[in-house]
């Protein structure tokens, strides 16, 4: 069987033309990445699973459709990003709504607004004593627009561009927020150092 | 950036992916169950859609006959014009006007010599016009075969004719020659400036013509309802829609002109594709559907529109 040689945008094809097997590819090579990136923008256990659950079903029932004009890594990412912008824009007008606050019409701002896990302060990541642990409490703990970038590009292994692409921001600023993304990574590992 | 932040950038990233890998995430076994059989499910389909239809249809066959379509299509799209253009033609008739001598007056010759060419007998209404169009053309035209400049004579006096001395039937020629004099005593040409009125008519008829060729344009061609949709014009959607334009067209990016409507916040333009039956729960090749997109950009009263006509916050088709 050559599955594993092929790539995403082939599989992608194979399973427009009901190959189950194909799917099932796909899913293996990119469950972990587009689960972590939804997982650790969102803190949530239960809001990743459903929003992992919404991604894959898209795919799967925007197979008919598939061209690949683009990478399916990009492709799934948009999906994801968008999903999740979107339960962090419901969350936040929830939030809004009770507190009276009136919310950003930039979804990107929202999604700025989406506070840290308090469980994630940086003496826990401290506490945990391990290295790797705080650098992924040092990612929690980034803003929610540079942590997106960051992910992505960690996660995703996705350019700058298409970072901005997916993001619907320009070039330049993906960049600055990549940079104090790593900037900020930098300094909280060497406090915990 | 130095090449000294490019490598620490790598090392951070690489120091990030063993940490993630230290603590590997993965979804629940019943989201990733319900995953795989949906991609199980959806293969099934496929796989059924494909062995009912054994070729594949969006590649162009070796006998392909799209060549038909296009020439049916331009022949079903003159079909209309003419429909369209010709009870206005009757409608009117010669008419004396002012505008005479300004008139072009080419397609009309055409139409006219032929009409004589092959039925003397034809109405007066309808041969003074042509006649006294035949003449300015015909100055500048080189000379034309013994047939065609007796016909096109015949023409020419038609306007003293009308009513005085019909045309008779196989004797064209003759009764061109015979009203020759009345219309200055020469042929075709020179019997030109005797008769303006009916070049008014001809003019009326040129612009009322490329009207109707634009109309018929329009009526071939209903796409356009995405920028229609987009725009919020109401009217031109109607009019694309009565004209059998698909609700259902997309763009390069699966949007529907609902989306388009949704994402340019055209709340009429929405409220009427939703009454025609638009999809609100259509999605791009995101995945995003309308409702999505309305509240990505705010537009409270356009979602609201959407839920009332069944749209899911979940997932699209």
């Amino acid at each position: 069987m050559s599955l594993p040689a092929e790539t995403d945008e082939d599989l992608m094809l194979r399973f427009g033309r009901g190959e189950a097997a194909a799917f099932e590819a796909l899913y293996r090579r990119h469950e972990s990445r587009v689960f972590r990136y939804l997982h650790r923008n969102v803190h949530n256990e239960a809001s990743a699973n459903d929003l992992m659950q919404e991604v894959w079903f898209a795919v799967a029932r925007g197979a008919r459709g598939y061209q690949p004009t683009a990478k399916f890594s990009t492709w799934i990412f948009t999906i994801a990003h968008n999903r999740m912008v979107d339960l962090i824009r419901a969350n936040v007008r929830d939030q809004s709504l009770e507190a009276g606050d009136k919310t950003d019409s930039q979804g990107a701002t929202l999604l700025d607004s989406l506070a840290a896990d308090a469980k994630l302060e940086p003496s826990a990541a401290v506490q945990s004593q391990d290295e790797a642990a705080a650098l992924l409490h040092a990612v929690a703990q980034l803003p929610a627009e540079q942590r997106a970038a960051f992910l992505l590009q960690a996660e995703g292994e996705l350019s700058v561009e298409e970072i901005a692409a997916i993001t619907e921001c320009n070039f330049e600023t993906v960049k600055s927020r990549l940079r104090y993304a790593r900037s900020k990574l930098r300094q909280l590992l060497w406090e915990y150092a | 950036m130095t090449s000294q932040d490019s490598t620490q950038d790598k090392e951070l990233l690489e120091r990030y992916r063993r940490a993630s890998d230290t603590q590997p995430a993965a979804p629940s076994e019943a989201v990733r169950a319900a995953i795989l059989a949906e991609g199980r499910r959806v293969a099934e389909q496929r796989a059924a859609a494909a062995s009912e239809q054994p070729f594949d249809v969006s590649r162009r066959a070796a006998n392909d006959s799209r060549w038909k379509i296009t020439a049916f299509g331009t022949a079903g799209a003159a079909l209309v014009a003419a429909l369209l253009f010709a009870p206005r033609w009757w409608e009117h008739g010669p008419r004396p006007g002012p505008l005479a001598n300004n008139a072009p007056a080419v397609p009309a010759v055409a139409t006219a010599t032929q009409s004589h060419t092959t039925q003397a007998d034809s109405s007066d209404a309808f041969t003074a016009p042509a006649s006294s169009i035949a003449a300015p053309k015909a100055e500048s035209r080189p000379r034309l075969p013994q047939a065609r400049q007796g016909s096109l004579a015949a023409l020419a006096p038609a306007e003293k004719a009308r009513g005085e001395e019909p045309i008779e039937k196989g004797n064209a020629q003759s009764a061109a020659e015979r009203a020759a004099p009345a219309a200055g005593g020469a042929p075709t040409a020179r019997s030109a400036p005797s008769s303006p009125p009916a070049a008014g008519y001809s003019q009326n008829d040129a612009s009322a013509k490329s009207v109707r060729a634009a109309r018929a344009e329009a009526v071939a061609e209903p796409l356009g309802l995405l920028p229609a949709a987009a725009s919020g014009d109401t009217r031109e959607i109607q009019a694309l829609l009565a004209q059998g334009a698909a609700l259902d067209q997309r763009d390069e990016l699966g949007r529907t002109p609902l989306m388009m409507a949704v994402i340019d916040g055209r709340r009429e333009a929405v409220r009427l594709l939703l009454a025609r039956g638009a999809d609100p729960n259509a999605a791009d090749h995101s995945g995003r559907t309308p409702l999505q997109m309305a509240r990505q950009a705010n537009s409270q009263e356009i979602a609201a529109l959407l839920e009332q006509s069944g749209a899911r916050q979940g997932l699209g088709r």
